[in-house]
């Protein structure tokens, strides 16, 4: 969080400043790249740089709070998720999604820290991380903007370009199968 | 649920949206997939953001990088203000008949298309619609065709050369009356002329006596054929004795 220098790290990175740049992209980049991934996208790094290249291009006509810029850059994000998904679509050979998040994610092959191993561990042994996996991908967008991005329903309806009321039943129906999943883990020990 | 950090007890007990508002859960995803670039990625990432922002954004804030002083704007401002400059002051010098000859008869060309009366080299002005007497072939006096006599000027399309006007009961023109728009009355417009003063009257006098062939006597509304050797400028008015008839003015241009 950028807090309340916001303003003008904006302003410097709308005329160009390097540095100002490199600070939008510090406070985005984790939760671009983390919302990526938990799409599943093999690529998530290459689909990233090019959220961050329309970012810079469109800086110039943003206006708003750092929410907003948060919410903004999402809707990058989903923009660009969708045209990635529709190009690939017609050339399904190339492998774009997987459902496998944790080769996604990278995590055990080195270079993560205790806390992202632990923390894997837990979503895994609470089945968690394979409710995950089977949601849609819509269900999956909305949780994250929710749970992780930590985005208001209505600027998660911007982001996705869907109704308020969708948002809501994508989000309740996503709560509804991780919890039952959770339910299941429990009654199974 | 900041109470339950304390208590170790990850996923459990929840309401409304369950797991998800669990904030352990939301650490551990958190945990999961925010994780930042790693440093090859960032450094892809920034280069390619800072290639944009140099490419796209104003140069002038681009830092070490002085902005060139002829940007588009500003060229397409230069190229309005250059042009602005060139029709005024064409058109000033034009309308002051200042310039070279050629270039006055030019603009002189152009004023007219655009309605302006600029002077010609020779100072005359194209077009020019008889406000002077230098250019309009007038007529001095005598009646208008398709009067009674009574009311001079009232109407009857004018033949350019004093012919009859349509519905006339008969009178010769030029017989009575002044039809204004003459000379001698030359601020006054008649009806069924066009409003310029001093151009020509209804009943031309050069041949005052003429009578507009196809003439048909009263309530022939059709105009005879004069000898105009100009443009006519026609409109309508009321022929007391004769019925309606038209006038005609005529303009000749120099």
């Amino acid at each position: 969080m950028i807090g309340e220098a916001f303003p003008e790290v904006l302003k410097a990175a709308q005329a160009g400043n390097s540095d100002a740049l490199g600070r939008l992209y510090s406070e985005c980049s984790p939760r671009v790249l983390g919302y990526l991934r938990s799409q599943g996208i093999a690529d998530h790094e290459d689909i990233a740089a090019e959220v961050f290249v329309s970012m810079v291009r469109n800086l110039g006509s943003f206006h708003g709070d750092e929410d907003s810029f948060r919410g903004w850059v999402f809707t990058i994000a989903q923009r660009r998720l969708v045209d990635e998904r529709r190009r690939r679509g017609r050339r399904p050979e190339e492998p774009f999604e997987t459902e496998d998040l944790v080769e996604v994610l990278g995590i055990g092959s080195g270079g993560e820290s205790g806390v992202e191993s632990e923390a894997l561990e837990r979503l895994r042994t609470s089945g968690l991380l394979e409710a995950i996996e089977q949601l849609t991908p819509d269900q999956r967008s909305v949780l994250y903007l929710r749970a992780v991005a930590d985005l208001s329903v209505p600027d998660i309806a911007r982001a996705l370009d869907k109704p308020e009321t969708a948002v809501k039943a994508l989000l309740r129906r996503a709560a509804a199968t991780l919890n039952r999943r959770l339910a299941e883990q429990e009654g199974g020990e | 649920m900041s109470e339950e950090r304390d208590g170790m007890s990850p996923y459990g007990e929840h309401d409304d949206l369950g797991v998800i508002d669990d904030e352990y859960f939301v650490a551990d995803l958190r945990a999961v997939f925010e994780r930042p670039a790693a440093p090859e990625v960032a450094d892809r990432h920034l280069t390619a953001m800072r290639e944009v922002a140099r490419d796209l954004l104003p140069p002038v804030a681009a830092e070490g990088v002085e902005a060139p002083f002829w940007t588009w704007p500003r060229r397409l401002g230069a190229a309005v203000a250059a042009l602005a400059v060139a029709v005024l002051g064409l058109g000033g010098l034009g309308m002051a008949g200042a310039l070279p000859g050629p270039v006055q008869d030019f603009v002189a060309t152009v004023g007219d298309h655009i309605g302006l009366d600029v002077p010609k080299a020779d100072g005359t002005v194209p077009g020019h619609r008889s406000t002077s007497g230098d250019t309009a072939t007038t007529t001095s006096s005598g009646s208008a065709p398709g009067q009674t006599g009574s009311t001079p000027g009232q109407s009857g399309e004018t033949p350019a050369n004093g012919a009859e006007a349509p519905g006339q009961a008969g009178t010769t023109p030029g017989q009575s009356g002044t039809a204004p728009g003459q000379v001698d009355n030359p601020s006054a417009t008649a009806p069924g002329q066009v409003g310029n003063p001093g151009a020509t009257a209804p009943g031309k006098v050069d041949n005052p006596s003429a009578t507009a062939p196809g003439q048909a006597g009263a309530g022939n509304p059709n105009a005879g054929s004069g000898n105009n050797s100009g443009n006519a400028y026609a409109g309508s008015g009321n022929n007391n004795a004769g019925g309606n008839g038209k006038g005609a003015t005529t303009t000749t241009r120099p």
